[in-house]
């Protein structure tokens, strides 16, 4: 029964994981220039009067639904613009190469949601920053909540 | 831990039977250790037996007797006297002369004495020039501690680090282990991350955003040449420098899937070595360059494993904790020092490869960055207070903490070098 | 074209597949052996006479425990219990009891001088770092009544200079081992006139 389960197990956790994998393939693999330094400047940058952070629980990447519906409110103004900007931020708290991988993974997910509200995901670019640019330097809750979030800027 | 364990063993009730205590703490003070000023006509003596006495004080593994205290001033071994120290409490002295002095040479004959077993552990003798009186005061130390502790000393050995004075300036440095002669090896407005040594010490890689995207470069010490890896504008991170100083391992992240690459420094190929969705990132070499541990969120939570590079198997290594991340190998290979997360506040701690249990060594709350001294006695890591970065260090024995000299800025990310031939 | 794509995507998800049920790591689905913690055991046991142990060896507070539990079941009436028998063992485990509290004192006696020896030679030994070896140096020790130590030993060397060096010295820092002094002469004879003395690296 045992090494049944066990075969149950192993047979499951690989189809998984071949999903995954292969949807998040799908979504984003006809961009690698997501990294690419963005050639934007600042004052080309569209003003939409939406709050531009989007915030995260520590050690966490999912979007909340607070968070989804902020980024629906993006979708419009997305679909027109020329380019858009998904910086990931971490908190201080965790080790640092760890929060830079978080970070990308935060703005990811946000550039995912808007790929499934039909944004074309070429126009979107992403980077990391981790840790190393906090808005709030201080250590406490406070600042750390301000700090583990995904800036999006629209040009 | 700290209960002392009292064993005593039974031998099936034979006459024989001996009573056997055993003894396993040993004494919470660091042994103490007298640098008496070597006899010179110039100034210098007394200068060089301070340097050394300085570099053996410095992590706190020895106490140092202070000169006032001291009831003669021998500088060779045959008007050296036991007794003088013994009635101190002194456990090693160390004196010296100079053989030679003048502006432009120096020779050193010098003593090492051990006062409980009344006996000369070590005589040396060293030269050099008189402008490189440091040089010659780390050899000298390094000699002295290698011959009370049976360890390499690591006194002439270097740190690189990231140096933050504002929001905006970011430098990478370097300076000896003391904090002293920092140089800026490379600087940005954008953020640098992860210096590692290559391990014949003549280039750095680190990271640094100054694309705008992390990108890895290895930048030559001497020429300060800089050479980037080549992977289509891709993000990378986290470069470390085999110790056969054959391969870079590193994080490549394509559409946010953070993996284990590892670059070939001979060949400039890229072999990929994880492939899970999750974030597998902070590679560290195996002291043999066959094993790589790394972090990984696959889990749930950070946890390190390991990878055998041939094969690309992957075995969990932490099993306790929120948050374990960014370990790295002590020099016998079979340790690992790693950051130990719980509750929200972040420790250095120490396991052993094979057993479970995650032992933290510091007592701050915001600890990481954990890098470990070529001899595998001392480890330094960078910590926060009041949001301003520094650096801390502990030796393994628990005996000593210590913290490094306050630079202007935020300090962060030490890699302690190799040794130094 | 649609369909060209749709095959790679196959081959990509079948190499995924292959690759992931090769690689995935599922120790955190099966219990490991190392899961399970050792926690080690402190006892404490020491040479004494044969003729002084008592042939049963019991818990006294077990014992007497069990006995109280025998009298409160007979006067609940749940179960009787024979008198005669329960009047034995009382007796018998008196006769028990005053030996093994002889036995105790004296062990306590010895037990507490171990302690404080141990104290001693920890405060005294400056213990080398030497990182992540096990390793062991033995001593033996012949020590007069009066605690002189008469002689010291090296027995069994741990292989390292530098850390047998270091028990030498903490040895050689003392001449007295002034913790057995008052102990019973029969005591002292029988565990401290010659005993060995073992420096570890690690407390385990």
């Amino acid at each position: 029964m045992k090494t049944f389960n066990k075969i149950i197990i192993l047979s499951i956790f690989p189809l998984v994981i071949g999903c995954a994998t292969q949807v998040s393939d799908l979504v984003t693999s006809t961009n690698y220039s997501s990294a690419e330094s963005d050639k934007y400047e600042s004052v080309d940058k569209i003003d939409t009067n939406l709050d531009d952070l989007i915030y995260f629980e520590f050690d966490k990447a999912s979007l909340s639904s607070d968070s989804k519906d902020l980024i629906s409110e993006y979708v419009e103004f997305a679909k027109n613009a020329k380019a858009i900007r998904l910086e990931g931020h971490c908190d201080e708290r965790g080790t640092r190469e760890y929060n830079l991988a978080l970070g990308e993974k935060r703005a990811i997910e946000v550039k995912n949601y808007l790929i499934i509200k039909g944004v074309s995901s070429s126009k979107i670019k992403v980077i990391s920053y981790g840790e190393e640019k906090p808005i709030d330097i201080n250590s406490n809750e406070n600042a750390w909540k301000k700090n583990r979030r995904v800036e999006i800027s629209l040009f | 831990m700290k209960i002392f364990l009292i064993f005593l063993t039974f031998l099936a009730l034979s006459i024989e039977a001996k009573l056997k205590i055993e003894i396993s703490q040993g004494s919470k003070d660091s042994p103490k250790i007298a640098i008496v000023p070597f006899k010179s006509n110039m100034k210098i003596g007394e200068s060089i037996s301070s340097l050394i006495q300085d570099n053996l004080t410095l992590f706190g593994e020895f106490r140092a007797l202070p000169k006032n205290e001291m009831l003669s001033f021998p500088s060779k071994e045959e008007n050296f006297f036991y007794r003088d120290w013994n009635i101190l409490n002194v456990d090693y002295v160390v004196i010296g002369n100079f053989q030679e002095e003048n502006s432009q040479f120096i020779n050193i004959e010098y003593f090492v004495f051990n006062i409980s077993l009344n006996k000369l552990i070590l005589r040396g003798d060293v030269s050099g020039k008189y402008s490189e009186k440091e040089k010659i005061s780390k050899v000298i130390s390094n000699r002295v501690y290698k011959s009370i502790t049976g360890l390499n000393g690591v006194f002439d050995t270097k740190i690189a680090y990231i140096l933050s004075p504002s929001r905006e300036e970011y430098k990478i440095c370097i300076s000896d282990i003391d904090g002293t002669d920092e140089e800026v090896l490379f600087e940005s407005s954008a953020p640098l991350m992860s210096p590692s040594w290559s391990s014949d010490l003549k280039k750095l890689a680190y990271v640094s955003f100054e694309k705008g995207y992390p990108e890895i470069y290895m930048q030559d010490l001497f020429s300060g040449e800089r050479e980037s890896i080549k992977t289509l504008g891709l993000s990378n991170s986290a470069p470390v420098w085999s110790p056969d100083n054959k391969k870079l391992a590193f994080v490549m992240s394509s559409s946010g899937n953070p993996d284990i690459y590892i670059y070939n420094l001979r060949n400039k190929k890229i072999s990929r070595h994880t492939t899970h969705y999750g974030i597998d990132t902070e590679p560290a070499w195996s002291p043999n360059s066959k094993k790589l541990l790394f972090t990984s969120n696959r889990s749930g939570s950070p946890q390190i494993y390991e990878l055998t590079v041939s094969s690309n198997r992957i075995k969990r290594v932490t099993l306790d904790g929120d948050y374990n991340a960014r370990a790295s190998y002590f020099p016998d290979g079979k340790d690992i020092v790693l950051v130990h997360g719980n509750n929200g506040v972040f420790h250095i701690g120490t396991k052993k490869l094979r057993s479970r249990f995650i032992n933290t060594i510091s007592k701050t709350t915001l600890d990481e960055s954990p890098t470990i001294s070529p001899n595998g006695n001392i480890v330094i890591y960078a910590t926060k207070n009041n949001s301003q970065g520094y650096l801390a260090g502990l030796t393994l024995d628990g005996k000593s903490k210590f913290t490094l000299p306050v630079k202007f800025g935020s300090v962060r990310e030490p890699a302690w070098s190799p040794y130094m031939n | 074209m649609t369909n060209s794509f749709i095959g790679l995507l196959n081959s990509i998800f079948v190499h995924m597949l292959l690759f992931a049920i090769l690689t995935v790591d599922f120790s955190i689905f099966v219990p490991q052996q190392d899961r399970i913690k050792t926690i080690p055991v402190e006892f404490v046991t020491f040479p004494m006479d044969v003729e002084n142990i008592p042939k049963k060896t019991k818990n006294i507070k077990n014992e007497s425990l069990k006995n109280n539990f025998k009298k409160k079941e007979s006067i609940e009436g749940l179960k009787a219990i024979d008198k005669k028998q329960l009047d034995f063992d009382s007796k018998k485990n008196l006769k028990d009891q005053i030996a093994e509290t002889k036995l105790l004192k004296q062990k306590r006696e010895v037990q507490i001088r171990i302690a404080l020896i141990q104290e001693r030679i920890n405060s005294i030994w400056k213990k080398p770092s030497l990182i992540n070896k096990n390793i062991q140096a033995e001593f033996v020790i012949n020590l007069a009544p009066s605690g002189e130590i008469l002689s010291f030993d090296l027995i069994s060397s741990s292989g390292e200079k530098v850390f047998d060096d270091s028990a030498l010295a903490a040895l050689s820092n003392i001449s007295f081992i002034t913790e057995v002094i008052g102990l019973e002469r029969k005591y002292f004879e029988r565990n401290f006139r010659s005993f060995n003395l073992v420096f570890k690296s690690k407390n385990q």
